[in-house]
């Protein structure tokens, strides 16, 4: 509250110039290059398709008008309101045979579930119905990439999300304190390297069973080694540096000094590394599901319909080359945003 | 006496290379002892590796000493525990040698500056964006300095932050650890003007360390000279033509003399500063004085009075002239 304040008056006395903070300094390096920009509005419109996937691809009617009354269909597909009886009426209802009874019913941008199978038209190349054809039983294969960059982006976030909390608390912890503390986290670091991940995930997977949960945590639980490191070594530089002598002289907590003073100082290269770590995360998750190991049928994911598609390669392309490019072009959106942010947050290329 | 220091010693535990080899320690500090009075300067100098910056570490509480005792305004403090010590940290602050790394990157000056009033809690939040600006204007930093960051500063006005930061909590002692070594020149007389101003203003008793003997004489009052962890020689800074020990007679001997008639004779000390790993015997600084004799070697000396506010840790003290003595027989020559 104190900081709002602060901040609220700080403004007051001085008119806004341009912004100086680390941050915005970093986000205007990263901004020079069309490549970053371009990366980042991947990463963005991606994560919005994920996040608004029931939204966009429904074989639900958007909305109907029908008798004078207005209905949202789409709505009962939504989670958590598939809970919710909303239009008890609406279970039965034919929408085509509606629409010839003449009401007003508008579909999504893809109308169609990526789980609805339909035997009359499977194998379809790409045509205006299908955007992107359709697979060996008739499902849309657009509506199935948008379900599964769910499940891809997920994986990457939530599994790096674990393993950079694991990876500051170690490292900061290992370098702040050093000494004994120090040693024991190091070889435990170095234990954990050694733990060759995919086949730990795979003997997991194996023994509990297929699921994306686990490859999560799995991968949360064993990738924080780098992150560790990184934030170990930032923390040994920061805590003698002058600023944290005085943080001490002033008699401030060690907390306050750990996560106020050195940790936002700490954080950019952790940052960086943590981009280029959802990439490996996302490749990680579409390699197990092509194995057969990650998601199970029918859910989608892109490394699933890559498996599929293996069968039908010769004779319906899109099967393959769909997935196989939202895989690439996601991942390889990630790792041009981690490389334009580790050169905006390296000082000697400041111009 | 605002602070009062009887014999602190610190030495360093260097890793052993082998588990045969004799564990040796750097030593830093070596039975320090001095007072220094409420409102007054006490300069304190010494090249470079003599244990200045250790003996600040110890006053401001950064490290613990080995052995010895420290007391502001009469409380002792090596014996407190750190959470007893908070309260107490108030009193004394400290200000940087580099203008650089002492302040957070990641903050603006008025965030800075707010942290030691949010730490001790003093008084009202809302008060705090008032006694930050005045603050700012204290320092002569303009208006605006609020919300800006450290990077946008040049040297001396991060210097200037650096003060104010100190002040904040209007302390009794502040320790200045060659707070102008990384200015320029201009500068630096800038500073020590401000330093000496917010000492008027605020009764501010001032620990000045520097390597520069000039400038430490310009702003103290005393002035204590410190030789591979000990104090070698303490005087009054109007007296400091009267200095008895060679080692302050080399340093006075390099401040230039801005007149271009004078030519002053150069004391040039030959070898470099002993290890402190590895001391010599007797006097440490036997080795490179022009005067030193067998005995030197075989006793240690101690910090005896000469008079009244003169100390002087030399064995051969009777045999030494004075500096002023020095400067004649070289301008007679």
């Amino acid at each position: 509250m104190a900081l709002i304040l602060e901040n609220h008056q700080a403004k007051k006395l001085k008119p806004p110039q341009e912004k100086s903070s680390y941050w915005a300094i970093v986000r205007r390096q990263f901004s020079r290059s069309w490549l970053n920009r371009i990366g980042l509005i991947i990463i963005l419109a991606m994560g919005f398709v994920a996040l608004v996937a029931p939204l966009l691809a429904n074989s639900q009617p958007l909305y109907v008008r029908y008798e004078g009354k207005v209905y949202f269909p789409i709505l009962q597909k939504i989670w958590p309101l598939t809970h919710l009886n909303l239009y008890p009426e609406i279970r039965e209802w034919n929408f085509d045979k509606l629409e010839k009874k003449g009401a007003d019913v508008r579909y999504t941008l893809v109308p169609y579930s990526p789980n609805d199978y339909d035997l009359e038209s499977i194998l379809l190349p790409p045509d205006e119905y299908h955007l992107l054809g359709t697979d060996e039983q008739g499902r849309d294969v657009l509506s199935r990439m948008i379900y599964g960059s769910r499940i891809s982006l997920s994986v990457g976030f939530v599994a790096v999300g674990i393993y950079t909390l694991i990876g500051i608390i170690i490292g900061a912890l290992a370098g702040f304190f050093g000494g004994r503390l120090d040693m024991l986290l190091s070889r435990l670091i170095e234990v954990v390297i050694c733990f060759p991940t995919f086949f730990l995930i795979l003997t997991i997977l194996a023994i509990f069973g297929p699921s994306i949960y686990n490859i999560m945590i799995i991968i949360g639980l064993t990738g924080w080694t780098g992150i560790a490191r990184l934030s170990r070594g930032e923390f040994l530089k920061l805590r003698d540096q002058d600023f944290v002598t005085a943080c001490r002289s002033q008699g401030m907590k060690t907390r306050r000094i750990i996560f106020r003073h050195i940790l936002p100082n700490a954080l950019a290269p952790v940052l960086v590394s943590a981009t280029f770590g959802i990439a490996a995360a996302i490749l990680v998750e579409s390699s197990l599901s092509f194995l057969g190991f990650g998601v199970q049928p029918p859910t989608p994911s892109w490394g699933d319909l890559l498996s599929q598609s293996r069968a039908f390669m010769d004779i319906a392309w899109w099967l393959t080359i769909f997935p196989g490019a939202a895989i690439f072009l996601t991942i390889t959106s990630f790792n041009l945003v981690g490389e334009g942010l580790r050169d905006a947050i390296d000082p000697k290329l400041r111009r | 006496m605002l602070l009062k220091v009887e014999n602190i010693v610190k030495h360093f535990p260097l890793p052993r290379g082998w588990w045969w080899q004799k564990k040796s320690k750097v030593q830093a500090v070596n039975d320090v002892s001095f007072s220094l009075e409420g409102g007054k300067t006490l300069g304190l100098v010494g090249e470079s590796g003599c244990g200045k910056t250790t003996l600040a570490r110890l006053l401001m509480r950064l490290i613990a000493p080995d052995s010895g005792k420290i007391y502001l305004e009469g409380e002792e403090l090596t014996s407190l525990k750190e959470s007893k010590l908070r309260p107490l940290r108030k009193k004394f602050q400290m200000i940087f040698q580099d203008p650089y790394s002492s302040l957070n990157p990641r903050m603006t000056v008025g965030q800075i500056l707010t942290e030691p009033l949010k730490v001790h809690g003093m008084g009202k939040k809302a008060g705090y964006l008032n006694r930050v600006q005045e603050m700012i204007d204290k320092v002569g930093l303009s208006r605006n300095a609020y919300g800006r960051y450290p990077h946008e500063f040049s040297g001396g006005q991060r210097q200037r932050v650096g003060i104010a930061r100190s002040l904040m909590l209007y302390p009794k002692l502040v320790i200045a650890d060659e707070p102008v070594s990384a200015l320029d020149v201009s500068i630096q007389a800038q500073i020590i003007n401000l330093m000496m101003d917010l000492q008027k203003d605020m009764d501010l008793t001032y620990l000045f360390i520097a390597h520069d003997l000039k400038v430490v004489r310009h702003i103290s009052q005393r002035i204590l000279v410190m030789y591979l962890g000990h104090i070698v020689e303490e005087i009054d800074s109007e007296h400091l033509e009267s200095a008895r020990h060679p080692y302050t007679h080399a340093l006075l001997s390099a401040v230039p003399v801005p007149s271009p008639q004078v030519a002053r004779k150069k004391i040039v000390l030959t070898g470099d500063v002993p290890s402190p790993i590895n001391p010599p015997s007797g006097c440490s600084f036997r080795t490179r004085c022009p005067y030193a004799q067998e005995i030197c070697a075989e006793k240690d000396p101690f910090l005896d009075s000469l008079h009244d506010d003169h100390r002087v840790a030399c064995l051969l003290v009777k045999e030494v002239p004075p500096f002023s003595d020095l400067e004649k027989n070289s301008e007679t020559r």
